[in-house]
């Protein structure tokens, strides 16, 4: 008898770690700029959270579909369009596979690019280059973001599990004379009841040095060379288990940068009419920024039914973004996400999921973000919200996500994202066949 | 014999009360918003909070748009919300996220309305079963030139004992000052209330409420008071046809006027909805229901300057299921979207989808 319920223990605990995609944790309240994972519930999503994961997942490969990336240079108004972000309505094709021999895990990945890092090489575009209004519409010259990543992970368990990532990623494009690399490294350790991870970004840099138009604003043509280089990055934290559920977890992450922009005739493009798309300044020279982002919280979850789970969780996320132009730029958030979700399994093909997240606080105070890049501002006024002190509104949202489970092949997808018509991300209560599943994921297990 | 009767009662029980979504109101005629008077289903803790002793231990999520700016749930447009209800000893406590009450009129304004609504639930039971919710709302925008807030609190309380139950909702308070265009234009709500109760009596549940709103809306220095009420007295039966089939039906009289009392008077609707509906175990994985509804022999609506109207079109239908997967359901509206798969207050053509299978998905977890 105590044999059976050992391995039907046995069992749950591989039910419940047996899932692997962002899509997963998207419909459990994932909300990190990154996708990086979260630190109270099991997916194999979380070695870019703590490397040392990949002792838990050692024998699978994960694909998670989308498109290849998006050109760093849109025609078209400039938007958040035009930038580089990963979302669950325009995900990013990427993927990788893990072996373990021996007493070792290996693993290799492609493509995780970060949001962050795009992010801040969108801010670090020159003004003048997101603009180049050359023709009818601008066509956006943005400083190019990381590309064609590759991340090599290597772990073992000596008892504290532990690994390490080697992350690599360049591209230069000559036509442009623009050029970009990053590197970083991760290491994480698990104990019994413990977790901790240190990440550090040793390089990230992306300049170029070409030709931008503005004819249509009676400027002409001229070369703006500019570079954003970022200082040292880190983003270390960890998880600590009080009793068997209930798990407290936080992070710090920290990134400095440099950004230059040889433009000097700001005064006259803005005359110009510039402004059309977005009040702007822009500004020569070389100023500094940084990003930093706070995280403190509590969650759990709760077994029923089982082998389902219900999940909580109660975080406090405090972010700060600094441009440091003549007059500065500041970006600074503060919520405090209240997440309830479930997870079960409806038949022994499928697997359904979903949460839903709303601010019990959340308050914006943000400051000069017209000093910002047209591209730029509205990709913080998306992401952080527009200039000005006010609480974040609508933060009530409620995703869902379905398995379905072929053996050892899963594939993992979010549902109800489209709208009626099939528009992605179009959130209208929908449960659609035509498009089963969205930001699918698929993992299969050897 | 006798106890695999018991067994089955207890199982058709199960699965009636075990739903809890907008979509499976709205398919039976019933307000999405506070429940049923009569349906066991767990929306009707919004109704009477005590009814939480009756359905607990389940987490619900209404999937929908998050960016529904102080715009109201509806059946096209619906808001993403959701709960967590559960059992602790002798009580039940519950936590429900995005209720964001009514518009009545401010967007349009440009106050802001309630956001990031939390309601929580308290019930246990003493012999009468008893509950109470909070609700509370906040939202500030110091950002544009006019800084604009809203606050709102609300308190329900209700009881149950045997047949009979009864219920008092209080909007104690709803704010929004300041609007686009002045910082010292207001919207008020006076306190305002729904009481109302049922008793159950043979197979028939007889109903009645009243509700009284009260608002000052203050532009440019200039207050517009109105005050709405409404008269419900009703009945309501559920007809178990077999263990897997109900037929429901239920016909109410509704007396209501609107006032506005600053200008330009009053305007009165009077009705009699009457309400056929059923719900069915399609087969053990899939429950469908729907109700035809209309108006009967009363239907008008007598406008400022004393002229009725009959209430146009009042017949509707609709339709919904359920995709049964144990303890977890996937309820939805169906035949909601036209051909084209548009979703548009027309857009309802009798088209049975399999792309939208579903509209307004509700799904409960009960654990």
């Amino acid at each position: 008898m105590k044999k059976i319920m050992m391995i039907g223990s046995a069992l749950i605990v591989l039910s419940s770690s047996a899932f692997a995609s962002q899509a997963r944790l998207l419909a459990l309240g994932m909300n990190e700029t990154d996708n990086e994972g979260m630190y109270y519930i099991s997916d194999s999503r979380n070695i870019f959270l703590n490397v040392a994961n990949i002792n838990l997942y050692p024998n699978q490969a994960e694909f998670d579909w989308g498109s290849t990336g998006q050109d760093a240079s849109i025609t078209g108004t400039p938007s958040p369009s035009n930038s580089t972000l990963i979302s669950s309505t325009s995900p990013k094709a990427q993927g990788g596979a893990f072996k373990k021999y021996g007493e070792y895990v290996f693993g290799l990945y492609y493509g995780n690019e970060s949001n962050t890092s795009s992010l801040l090489r969108v801010a670090g575009t020159s003004a003048a280059s997101s603009l180049n209004f050359s023709g009818a519409t601008p066509s956006s010259k943005m400083l190019q973001t990381a590309d064609n990543q590759i991340d090599v992970f290597f772990g073992g368990d000596n008892g504290t599990k532990w690994a390490v990532n080697g992350l690599y990623s360049a591209g230069k494009d000559e036509s442009r004379n623009s050029k970009d690399s990053a590197y970083t490294v991760r290491g994480g350790l698990i104990g019994a009841n413990w977790d901790t991870h240190l990440n550090l970004s040793l390089g990230s840099k992306s300049s170029s040095n070409e030709t931008i138009n503005h004819a249509a604003l009676g400027l002409g043509t001229t070369t703006v060379a500019q570079e954003f280089k970022g200082k040292f990055g880190v983003h270390a934290g960890g998880s600590y288990l009080l009793d068997e559920k209930n798990r407290i977890f936080g992070y710090v992450k920290h990134y400095g940068w440099e950004q230059s922009d040889s433009y000097n005739n700001y005064a006259a493009l803005k005359a110009a009419g510039a402004g059309t798309f977005g009040t702007f300044s822009g500004q020569n020279g070389t100023i500094k920024g940084d990003f930093t982002s706070y995280y403190l919280g509590w969650g759990r979850d709760f077994d029923v039914n089982n082998g389902d789970k219900l999940f909580a969780s109660l975080a406090a996320k405090k972010t700060e973004i600094n441009l440091n132009y003549t007059t500065k730029t500041e970006v600074r958030t503060l919520v405090i996400p209240l997440v309830l979700g479930y997870e079960a399994k409806a038949t022994d093909w499928l697997t359904l999921r979903g949460s839903v997240v709303q601010n019990i606080y959340g308050t914006k105070d943000n400051k000069k973000e017209e000093n910002l890049n047209p591209v730029a501002k509205s990709l913080i006024a998306l992401n952080y919200g527009a200039n000005g002190k006010s609480t974040i509104a609508n933060s009530t949202a409620v995703n869902a996500g379905a398995t379905l489970v072929f053996d050892q092949l899963s594939i993992d997808g979010l549902i109800g994202a489209v709208g009626p018509t099939g528009t992605n991300g179009s959130k209208k209560g929908i449960l659609s066949a035509s498009n089963l599943e969205t930001s699918v994921g698929l993992t299969y297990k050897y | 014999m006798k106890r695999n009767v018991l067994v089955i009662a207890g199982l058709a029980v199960l699965s009636t009360s075990a739903f809890a979504s907008k979509a499976r109101m709205e398919a039976l005629g019933q307000s999405s918003t506070r429940g049923s008077e009569y349906l066991s289903d767990s929306r009707n803790i919004f109704r009477n909070p005590a009814l939480l002793n009756s359905t607990k231990n389940y987490i619900v999520t209404e999937w929908g748009t998050t960016a529904a700016a102080g715009a109201d749930d509806s059946v096209l447009a619906p808001r993403a919300e959701g709960g967590f209800f559960r059992e602790m000893g002798s009580f039940n406590y519950g936590l429900y996220l995005g209720n964001d009450g009514l518009d009545n009129g401010r967007t349009t304004s440009g106050f802001l309305t309630q956001d990031n609504g939390l309601d929580l639930f308290l019930s246990g039971d003493m012999g009468v079963q008893w509950g109470a919710k909070v609700h509370y709302a906040n939202a500030k925008d110091e950002s544009g030139t006019v800084a604009k807030k809203n606050t709102a609190f609300g308190l329900g309380l209700g009881v149950v004992s045997g047949d009979a139950e009864g219920y008092l909702n209080v909007d104690l308070s709803d704010k929004s000052e300041g609007n686009t265009l002045l910082a010292a234009n207001q919207y008020k709500l006076k306190p305002s209330y729904l009481v109302g109760g049922s008793y159950k009596w043979s197979s028939v549940t007889f109903f009645a409420s009243y509700e009284a709103t009260k608002a000052d809306l203050t532009i440019a220095a200039v207050t517009t008071t109105r005050k709405s009420s409404e008269i419900v007295v009703g009945a309501g039966r559920v007809h178990e046809i077999n263990p897997t089939a109900r037929v429901i039906t239920d016909a109410h009289v509704s007396i209501a006027d609107d006032t506005n009392i600053t200008g330009t008077g009053k305007t009165k609707t009077n009705k009699i909805p009457v309400t056929l509906g059923f719900e069915a175990d399609a087969t053990s994985w899939l429950v469908v229901r729907g109700n035809v509804h209309q108006n009967v022999i009363l239907g008008e609506t007598k406008n400022t300057a004393g002229k009725k109207t009959t209430n146009a079109n009042s017949t509707t239908v609709d339709a919904g299921a359920t995709l049964n997967f144990g303890k977890l359901k996937v309820d939805g509206s169906v035949g909601t979207t036209d051909s084209t798969g548009a979703a548009t207050a027309t857009s309802k053509k009798g088209i049975l989808s399999t792309s939208n299978l579903m509209s307004r998905v509700g799904v409960s977890y009960w654990f």
